[in-house]
């Protein structure tokens, strides 16, 4: 057991003698940096013995400078340094200290209260008010007219229009800030080419989403009064709202976009009295085989 | 010291089973040792190694001197010379430099390196002495922060680390040196 034991301490002074590297000499290094600023440990061999030069890091040459700095400005003779004076007393301070002197005389007026200058806001809303023309720019999409059924119509019956504006947004710069931009339809102005106009709210359904048979009168559709072919078209009124980052907030005013014109074919229809069915006579007069 | 005692006696079974494993398997054919890739020394000689060595050195100061402190990527200027308890140093003065909104004028100089040892496989010591007298770092008044009592000359103990086929700064600490100080540069 004497042997284990000597042998185990020999064991532990050889790990601990091979634990400590000669070359780093305990020194945390130095940098290019730190051998610039002037702040390097410097290991110095005297014999046997290894010294390390204290030194500081760079924050702290950095605060010694300033330091110095500093006193050298408090204890510079050659040098005058000029302090505004500035009463710091608030009006109410003044008022109080002046009462005290002069309030027998009744000299003294109390400060009046007044509202203190308003901060030049930040926000581009305020220092530039943005207008719905400024958002002309974004281009809102026009809405285009689908006249039912297949952009064709008969003269004394209801065509049905539809148009497929919605709300959507856009993109851009505004007075060099990003802004996004959500357009809604507000009003539809539905241009039948014919001198007629109907301003609607809706954007007109088909008449199979109606489910009502065709030729029914709906919100948006228009009976012509005679054949021809019309240029009819849909305005889409919109209203905005802008996003500079922080949440929409709408913008008065609307936005009257020009949809594009739609040509609408308007035929006669003409009844007649006929003795069969085109199924029983497909080649009579107006019968498809005829 | 009970458990340093257990651990010897723990050893000695230990070796006691080894032995005998050993003694076991005398008996049957040795079978052949995995092939296993030796770290060779990049560097068939010591100067080789050490010319290698200052050309890393050398091209890091040149990289050092062309830092602009109040660029972004200052810190990234001179990352592929460095690595270890080095990089971590130099990331960390540099950074306080730059928070201080220090400007860096001149050039450090590279007055000698002499190769001490090559390590083989991935190591090289080497001695470099370096004159920074002819830096300067300022302050935004344009005043010199560096104090009077900095050396004009350092003589370093630097470490260097191969990695694959590069050489890297490992370590540097600024020992005494007369040799350097008085050298003609």
């Amino acid at each position: 057991m004497h042997v284990r034991f000597v042998l185990t301490c020999v064991v532990v002074l050889v790990a601990l003698s091979v634990g400590s590297p000669a070359h780093a000499a305990g020194g945390k290094g130095c940098t290019q940096a730190e051998l610039e600023i002037g702040v390097c440990h410097i290991t110095t061999n005297n014999g046997k013995s290894v010294d390390i030069e204290s030194a500081k890091t760079v924050g702290e040459v950095i605060k010694d400078h300033r330091r110095e700095t500093q006193r050298i400005n408090d204890t510079n003779p050659g040098e005058t340094i000029y302090t505004p004076v500035v009463d710091l007393r608030t009006r109410d301070e003044k008022f109080a200290d002046c009462n005290t002197l002069w309030g027998l005389m009744n000299r003294c007026v109390p400060p009046i209260e007044r509202p203190a200058d308003q901060p030049a806001p930040k926000d581009p809303r305020a220092t530039q008010p943005i207008t719905i023309t400024d958002l002309a720019s974004f281009s809102p999409a026009p809405g285009t007219l689908a006249g039912e059924p297949d952009n064709l119509g008969v003269a004394g019956l209801p065509t049905n229009f539809t148009t497929n504006a919605a709300a959507h947004t856009r993109s851009g710069t505004l007075f060099g800030y990003p802004v996004t931009a959500r357009f809604t339809p507000a009003t539809f102005v539905f241009r039948y080419g014919d001198g007629q106009t109907r301003t609607t709210t809706t954007a007109g359904k088909t008449w199979e989403a109606l489910r009502v048979p065709q030729f029914t009168p709906t919100d948006t559709s228009h009976t012509y009064a005679e054949r021809g072919a019309y240029q009819a078209s849909v305005d889409t009124v919109y209203t905005a709202e802008i996003d500079l980052g922080t949440g929409y907030f709408p913008i008065s005013g609307t936005l009257t976009i020009p949809g594009p014109p739609q040509s609408i074919q308007i035929y006669e229809a003409r009844t007649a009295l006929v003795a069969h069915t085109c199924d029983e006579d497909p080649a009579a007069e107006g019968c498809p085989a005829s | 010291m009970t458990l340093a005692t257990s651990t010897v006696r723990a050893l000695g079974a230990l070796s006691a089973g080894l032995l005998t494993l050993g003694m076991l398997s005398a008996c049957t054919p040795t079978p052949e040792p995995d092939p296993k890739p030796t770290k060779t020394a990049l560097f068939a000689s010591d100067k080789e190694a050490f010319k290698a060595a200052e050309e890393t050195y050398r091209a890091y100061l040149s990289a050092y001197n062309s830092i602009d402190l109040s660029s972004r990527d200052a810190l990234e200027v001179t990352r592929k010379y460095v690595t270890g308890p080095y990089a971590a140093s130099e990331r960390e003065a540099i950074s306080e430099l730059q928070a201080e909104k220090l400007t860096r004028t001149g050039e450090s100089v590279l007055i000698a390196f002499l190769g001490e040892a090559y390590e083989r496989p991935d190591r090289i010591r080497a001695r470099v002495c370096s004159d920074v007298s002819g830096t300067d770092l300022l302050d935004t008044d344009g005043t010199s922060v560096v104090p009077d009592t900095r050396p004009d000359r350092y003589a370093l103990e630097v470490l260097f680390e191969i990695t694959g086929t590069r050489i890297l700064i490992a370590e540097a600490n600024a020992v005494e040196d007369s040799s350097c100080t008085s050298a003609s540069s």
